[in-house]
C-alpha cells in the first residue's frame, strides 16, 4: 500500500514535490478518516438494528468476537481452516492518472479506509467487526472505532517522507519492509490471543 | 538505498508534523469511544482498531 503514495509524489516535479507532497498526504489522511467513518456507520447501523431487535447482545457478541479471534489464531498456527472474506481488489490505480491529485489521494485512502472494499489486511479486522455488532447500544463508539482503523491505515503512508523513500523504487521499498512484516505476522497473532483472553474477562464482567 | 537521510527536510518535518496531528485526532476519537461505554470492551475495540490500521502498512 506505501508504495501507492510514493508513486503519487514522485509523478511530481522536483521543484513543486514538496508543495504538492504535503498537500497529498493532507489528503490522503482526510480521506482514510473520512472512509473509516462512512464503514462505521455502516456498521453501527447494523449494530443499531441488533440492538433495538435483540436488545443488548454485547455479552454474546465479546464471547464471538473471542471465538473469531482464536479461530483466526488457529488459521495462522496452521491448526485448521478459516475463510477469509475479502474483496480482494486493490483500488484502480487508473484513479491515480486520471483525477487531480487531491482528489485521487482522497478518494484512494478513502476506499481504504471503508476497510471492506478492499484486500483486508489483517485478519484482527474480524474479531473487531463482531465486537462492534455488539456496541449498537453505542453507535458513535462504532463510527470512532473505524475512523481510527481508517486514518491509522491512511497515517501509515507517512512513512514514505519521514524515511525519504519519494525517490526510491517500489521494490526496494518492498524490500525494506520484509523484515518488519514478518515481525508483524508474529504481532498479529499475539494480538489476537490477547483479544480472545480480554474479551472472555469483558464477557464474564458484563 | 534505503535509509533515514541526515537532516530534516521540509516533507520530513511535514510527515511528523501530520503524523502527530493524527495521533491527537485518534486519542480524541478514542476518547470519544469511550464515553459512557463498557471501557474493557471498546478497550479492545480501540486496541484492534489500531492493530488494524498499522498492520496495512505490511500487506500488499
Amino acid at each position: 500500500m506505501v508504495q501507492t503514495i510514493s508513486w503519487m509524489v514522485t509523478r511530481e516535479e522536483p521543484a513543486s514535490r514538496a508543495r504538492i507532497s504535503g498537500v497529498i498526504l493532507r489528503w490522503f489522511l482526510a480521506g482514510g478518516l473520512a472512509g473509516g467513518a462512512v464503514a462505521g456507520v455502516i456498521v453501527a447501523g447494523a449494530a443499531r438494528l441488533i440492538y433495538i431487535v435483540f436488545g443488548d447482545e454485547l455479552r454474546f457478541l465479546s464471547l464471538a468476537a473471542a471465538a473469531v479471534a482464536i479461530a483466526y489464531l488457529g488459521r495462522m498456527l496452521g491448526l485448521w481452516r478459516v475463510p477469509k472474506p475479502q474483496i480482494a481488489q486493490q483500488v484502480p490505480s487508473s484513479w491515480r492518472d486520471v483525477l487531480p491529485p487531491r482528489v485521487a489521494s482522497f478518494l484512494y485512502a478513502g476506499t481504504l479506509g471503508l476497510t471492506f472494499f478492499t484486500r483486508v489486511g489483517s485478519l484482527a479486522l474480524f474479531p473487531m467487526l463482531v465486537l462492534a455488532l455488539g456496541l449498537g447500544r453505542w453507535p458513535l463508539a462504532v463510527i470512532s472505532l473505524f475512523a481510527i482503523a481508517g486514518l491509522i491505515r491512511a497515517a501509515t503512508a507517512l512513512i514514505v517522507p519521514l524515511f525519504d523513500w519519494v525517490d526510491d523504487h517500489d521494490s526496494l521499498i518492498f524490500s525494506a519492509l520484509k523484515l518488519p512484516a514478518r515481525v508483524a505476522q508474529k504481532l498479529e497473532a499475539g494480538v489476537l490471543a490477547a483479544v480472545a483472553g480480554l474479551l472472555l474477562i469483558a464477557a464474564a464482567i458484563t | 538505498m534505503l535509509m533515514w537521510t541526515s537532516g530534516p527536510s521540509r516533507l520530513r518535518v511535514g510527515a511528523i508534523t501530520l503524523g502527530v496531528i493524527s495521533l491527537v485526532a485518534c486519542a480524541a476519537l478514542a476518547a470519544l469511544s469511550a464515553r459512557g461505554t463498557p471501557a474493557l470492551a471498546v478497550g479492545v475495540g480501540v486496541g484492534l482498531a489500531v492493530w488494524v490500521g498499522i498492520a496495512s502498512l505490511f500487506s500488499p
